[in-house]
């Protein structure tokens, strides 16, 4: 079996940045920290639980973005990915889906996976469109937000389970080659052994340069990036935590919410 | 000229979805703005009476495509039967809905048309006689207007963001049934499969204490339990990242993949506000978010805020409504 997991480097939830004076792209602080998306780990965590069942297996990682993305592509070859793969991009800024797709599948199309996953969507972004799409230009089958996956090796078919909400799934049995996008909860994803840590550090990672990928297109843009209106106007309570708690107990009393 | 949308409805056998009447509500905002010609289609194998709901109450011309790869919800037939029907009815703008099935195959669609494709769309912005789509982005701190660079551009609206006024149209819109031949290649459908119902006391719920990744570990889960005995009718419940962990129980997940709720009271704890889980609780009455970060989303939707840690903050707040008043 042969598995390739595409993954994305992200800003931490909490990383500090400001708009550009365009408007039209942010700029994150210096310290940043950049880590992989969460849901291509449990897209990682799902393509190692097929390898340790499916003899021979190959799990290949790779990632489009600048040349900090390298890190996240060790960080899945340390967590058990066999090879990684960089897709060098050295343009910060909004990367659309579509260019992103178009890369991974522009590399992917002449590796002949059997199956390709993928987190649901990015933290940060949150299309959720860049899985679908590789599959899309590749012409094979896919199925996003999976909750459980069961290949059926005899019938060169996968069966798979979409989750729709928490209390309900739908069922589809796939033709390998397929792309699945992994939600997130599907597994406990694991953390790096040692062993593998070094071997990662021995291993190189395959920087590829899009020229020879074919063209990028970028198909929509950004107008402009304002900060979300809110919804609602928040009172910020003060003083000390005990003060704070006070004044919470007393706006609830003053709205009946608490006896 | 006029810019041609076509909305894709979602509906079940005896209905259509709520979320139908809101991309027909978005579709009427850009048709007060510019020239439009507004059409919905409904795929299935007998969508004849949905398609007939749809002309008579939004005044819009309907399609029924029917065929046989249409009986269960699949998305290369969905894919395919939206790429044959855009070639022929050429529509500028196909509107999808944000749900567990629009996003499923909208990319495709898109990919298929060459067109752009815009996601989570919850506004829409009108200049130089351009469409503006307005989404949100960055953790949910950022509103992000995209626009299209292509004559074709998919959308998928976020549900909840438009309401269909509800008022019956004046007079009906055509329905037209058109059958596909397209058959099924690389997918087989199996059917739905449903978990057991343990979210009873959520729904009922007048108070609801919600946990996010921001409590940290499984034992300030205790915390929220003891925080929600405090109130009548109480139930705690979890944002995905918490229920990813472990923490919370799926079934009790709140937002877009989980529960919408709208209880009196709804105390967000350590969640970040991601829209997401907005879009599941939004319509509470009063809303408190706890997080101690003073820059976390969930602050913008939020009547009032405390910028603390959940293992000291919750713990004081405990003491103090146990204190006799």
């Amino acid at each position: 079996m042969k598995i390739l997991v595409c993954v994305k480097q992200v800003p931490d939830t909490e990383a500090r940045f400001s708009v550009a004076a365009d408007n039209k792209s942010l700029r994150y602080d210096k310290d940043t920290v950049y880590r992989m998306n969460r849901f291509d780990e449990f897209a990682l965590e799902e393509a190692l639980r097929i390898r340790e069942t499916i003899n021979p297996s190959v799990v290949d990682v790779v990632s489009v973005g600048a040349g900090r993305v390298r890190n996240i592509v060790r960080r899945a070859m340390e967590i058990g990915a066999d090879n990684g793969f960089h897709i060098l991009l050295e343009q910060e800024g909004y990367l659309s889906p579509w260019t992103t797709a178009g890369l991974i599948a522009g590399f992917a199309a002449k590796k002949a996976y059997d199956l390709i996953l993928t987190g649901a969507t990015s933290e940060d972004d949150m299309h959720g469109q860049t899985g679908q799409m590789v599959a899309e230009f590749l012409n094979i089958p896919a199925a996003s937000s999976v909750m459980l996956e069961q290949l059926q090796e005899k019938e060169n078919t996968i069966y798979v389970e979409r989750e729709i909400d928490a209390t309900e799934r739908e069922a589809v049995i796939l033709n390998l080659p397929a792309l699945l996008t992994i939600q997130s909860g599907i597994n406990t994803p694991r953390y790096p052994a040692l062993s593998h840590v070094l071997r990662a550090r021995q291993q190189d990672i395959t920087t590829i340069v899009p020229d020879e990928l074919g063209p990028i297109y970028g198909y929509e843009k950004i107008r402009n990036i304002t900060s979300v209106p809110a919804a609602r106007k928040c009172v910020f309570l003060d003083g000390t935590v005990e003060q704070k708690a006070a004044k919470l107990r007393e706006i609830l009393r003053g709205k009946s919410l608490l006896i | 000229m006029r810019t041609k949308i076509l909305i894709v409805a979602e509906h079940s056998p005896d209905k259509i979805m709520p979320l139908t009447w809101e991309m027909i509500a978005c579709a009427k905002e850009i048709e007060r703005q510019i020239q439009a010609q507004v059409a919905v289609a409904v795929l299935g194998k007998d969508v004849l009476p949905q398609a007939g709901w749809l002309a008579a109450d939004a005044g819009i011309d309907a399609i029924a495509v029917t065929g046989d790869s249409l009986e269960r919800y699949t998305a290369e037939a969905y894919i395919s039967v939206l790429y044959e029907l855009a070639c022929e009815l050429r529509p500028d703008l196909i509107i999808i809905p944000h749900s567990p099935r629009g996003y499923d195959y909208a990319p495709q669609v898109a990919v298929k048309l060459n067109a752009a494709c815009i996601s989570g769309a919850a506004e829409l912005d009108f200049y130089d006689g351009k469409i503006g789509f307005c989404r949100q982005g960055f953790h949910g701190k950022m509103a992000i207007t995209m626009e299209s660079s292509r004559p074709v551009t998919v959308i998928t609206i976020l549900p909840g963001a438009f309401r269909y006024d509800g008022r019956r149209a004046e007079r009906n819109g055509t329905v037209t049934i058109r059958k596909t031949q397209v058959m099924l290649k690389a997918t087989r459908s199996v059917g739905t499969i449903y978990a057991e119902e343990q979210n009873a006391n959520l729904r009922d719920a007048e108070t609801i204490i919600a946990a996010g990744k921001g409590i940290e570990k499984i034992e300030n889960v205790e915390l929220l339990n003891e925080l929600a005995h405090v109130f009548p009718k109480s139930a705690i419940a979890g944002s995905r990242a918490a229920c990813d962990q472990g923490w919370i129980a799926q079934s009790l997940q709140i937002g877009l993949t989980g529960k919408t709720v709208a209880p009196k009271l709804y105390i967000a704890c350590g969640i970040s506000g991601a829209l997401q889980h907005i879009a599941g609780m939004k319509d509470s009455q009063t809303i408190v978010a706890v997080n101690r970060d003073p820059a976390a989303a969930f602050f913008q939707h939020a009547d009032f805020g405390v910028v603390e840690d959940i293992s000291t903050f919750i713990p004081a707040l405990i003491t103090e409504f146990r204190k006799k008043a």
